[in-house]
């Protein structure tokens, strides 16, 4: 070949280092300030948990607290419950949370996103016992939903069957986390470009298809945070099945509880918050290969 | 004099340390004294006195709300001089190693105690005393008249009654209670099989039971007439707002048994025999009697009540305590405790 038929190939460029901003420079230099504080303050008591969750009693294996939950414990019926509470909060919050996110992002003006997420904010930063005592008074007995039901004839008598049941800890469980639930989909929401959106619609895509093709998988992470933020602590919840649960509402965070204050077995404690932290990390896992293969990333 | 309601422990048992001043020499006492206690015994009204005549004495408050918090929290650590205990969670404080005996030489009025009082288990183990008994009360139940025309006369009742029923979350009450409705007696001796029949018996009342309350709660559930009758102690009764509630004694009757005993680190012992001789005076006993309708430990003390008073809380039958089940801690109590785990995940 002749060289002046030669066919001249590009080097490729030297990627060149961009020097990190100021801003960019503090947050590098205060990373070890981050893990100084996790190391003792997380990472340490995480550890301290592990080692006493293995410390049976004489006579005993390193998994005897482990085996003796599943097997002579009350775990599984337990758990089995746990999930099914937080499946159906988690469930009924993304229905609610998730058009909600929806509204905000895409049919309020800019100027209202910021006043919306922060009634959500307050309404999540009341007191968790003066919102669950509230629910009181709205289902109780003299409560105010029995009281109307009775004014306008629809009951004869006010019904027993609402507070302390378990669906009165799903519906007080779902109200107490929705804020949860909609701030890290509106932040996911917020990063899909509008003209996507615009461009779907120029190609005669109906409302469905846009929801389903478009903002449904970029919203995935935003989903994934929220079944991360949500799901995994309404597992552990005791408080609320505590006070607003009837005799058969146990959940898992109640046992770990009543085996630290009631039965005072520290070991048995640590093995059922060891245990519930090991799901919690399956499932984060679980979650987010769902999420990957929904986001297509 | 102030009633302050307290916190309804699991076991339903106040004890209060509280009252009118008791002669001490002012100033006599100094250093640091921690008093780990339910709220009662801080009001104002009965604990400032203490505080006036030992102005050299710097005292730190700390609250229990409940026996198990004071238990773990003790186990945990917290350091305290005085602990306010009762019989029950005693057993397992002194188990834990949390307690030291107390030297009943230093405690002015301990031959006026009554016998049946130092008889409860957890006053007294392998020789030493840990507890300084202080008051007392009788369990039975509490019911709505509306829904119970009659009074409910036995234990069993509870268990077999179609009204709304609540139960303490409490291992120890609830078998004690489920146990002398099945006349087992005492219920700290229970058999395996006669366990397995409570266990059953209250698995069966879980159809009834609107909720198993923790603390303060049941003040809440009887005001919002959720629940009809539950198990109380009497001094607990005033508490459920006076309205449409009743007390029904029972028999076999059911004592609880609350006091004081030292902290395993306590130091300033001078301060600790102080605040104990104050509590077990007479004064302060009195006060216990009027205001929360206590039995009171101090036999000096009763002899100054009025006959009302004396009929009210009882004391003026007192002996008749002797022979009550108690809520002492049985050598299996974690069996217990997981029987009543077992109860409450049945049906879950």
């Amino acid at each position: 070949m002749a060289v002046d038929q030669a066919v001249v190939v590009p080097l490729p460029e030297r990627r060149r280092r961009v020097p990190f901003n100021p801003i960019q420079r503090v947050a590098v230099a205060m990373t070890p300030l981050g893990l100084l504080f996790l190391i003792p303050f997380f990472y340490v008591p995480l550890f301290a948990l592990l080692v006493r969750s293995v410390r049976p009693g004489a006579g005993q294996h390193w998994w005897s607290p482990y085996s003796q939950m599943v097997t002579q414990g009350d775990l599984l019926p337990i758990l089995s419950q746990s999930f099914t509470i937080a499946s159906i909060a988690f469930v009924s919050m993304l229905v609610i949370g998730y058009p909600l996110a929806y509204i905000i992002t895409f049919r309020m003006k800019a100027s209202w996103h910021m006043p919306m997420l922060l009634l959500l904010i307050i309404s999540g930063s009341v007191s968790d016992i003066i919102r669950i005592f509230a629910w009181y008074t709205l289902l109780g007995y003299n409560g105010i939903l029995n009281e109307a039901l009775l004014k306008i004839g629809v009951i004869s008598q006010p019904m027993t069957a609402i507070l302390f049941s378990r669906l009165a800890v799903i519906l007080v469980l779902a109200a107490g986390w929705l804020p949860y639930i909609v701030i890290p989909i509106y932040a996911a929401m917020r990063t899909i470009s509008r003209s996507q959106l615009e461009a779907a619609r120029d190609l005669y895509s109906g409302r469905l298809a846009v929801l389903r093709h478009i903002i449904g998988p970029l919203s995935a992470p935003g989903v994934l945070g929220a079944f991360i933020v949500v799901f995994v602590p309404l597992l552990s919840e005791f408080a609320t099945p505590q006070l607003v649960g009837g005799p058969n509402t146990l959940m898992v965070g109640n046992l770990v509880s009543d085996q630290l204050l009631e039965v005072g077995n520290w070991t048995a404690a640590a093995a059922g918050a060891t245990l519930l932290l090991v799901i919690a990390v399956i499932l984060i896992i679980a979650a987010q290969r769902v999420s990957r293969r929904v986001s297509g990333t | 004099m102030a009633v302050v309601a307290a916190a309804v422990v699991a076991t339903g048992a106040v004890s209060a340390c509280s009252g009118a001043p008791a002669s001490h020499a002012k100033g006599a006492i100094t250093g640091n004294l921690t008093i780990f206690a339910y709220s009662d015994a801080f009001a104002p009204a009965v604990f400032n006195s203490f505080t006036k005549q030992n102005p050299s004495l710097s005292v730190q408050q700390a609250d229990i709300s409940s026996d198990e918090e004071g238990v773990a929290k003790l186990k945990a650590g917290f350091q305290a001089d005085v602990v306010n205990t009762c019989a029950g969670p005693v057993s397992q404080e002194i188990g834990n190693g949390d307690l030291q005996p107390i030297d009943t030489s230093r405690i002015k009025d301990w031959n006026d105690i009554y016998p049946f009082f130092k008889s409860i288990a957890g006053v007294d183990v392998n020789g030493k005393t840990y507890m300084l008994p202080l008051v007392g009360g009788a369990y039975g139940l509490a019911y709505r008249p509306s829904a119970f025309p009659t009074p409910p006369t036995s234990w069993k009742q509870l268990f077999t009654t179609d009204k709304r029923i609540t139960e303490p979350d409490d291992p120890l009450t609830s078998i004690i209670v489920a146990a002398l409705a099945l006349g087992y007696f005492p219920p700290q001796s229970m058999t395996a099989a006669q366990l397995a029949n409570v266990k059953q018996l209250l698995i069966a009342q879980k159809k009834h039971v609107v909720t198993y309350y923790q603390g303060d709660a049941l003040s809440t559930l009887w005001a919002d007439n959720e629940v009809d009758i539950t198990p109380i102690d009497i001094t607990l009764v005033d508490q459920l707002h006076g309205k449409n509630v009743a007390f029904a004694p029972m028999n076999p009757p059911l004592a609880w048994t609350c006091g004081y005993s030292i902290g395993k680190h306590a130091q300033n012992l001078d301060a600790v025999y102080a605040y104990l001789n104050y509590a077990l005076s007479p004064l302060v006993q009195d006060a216990q009697a009027t205001s929360f309708s206590y039995l009171v430990s101090n036999k000096m003390s009763a002899a100054k009540l009025s006959a009302a008073v004396l009929a009210k809380t009882g004391q003026n039958n007192v002996g008749k305590y002797h022979t009550a089940a108690t809520f002492g801690t049985p050598s299996n109590i974690a069996t217990w405790t997981q029987l009543w785990q077992d109860v409450k995940a049945a049906g879950s």
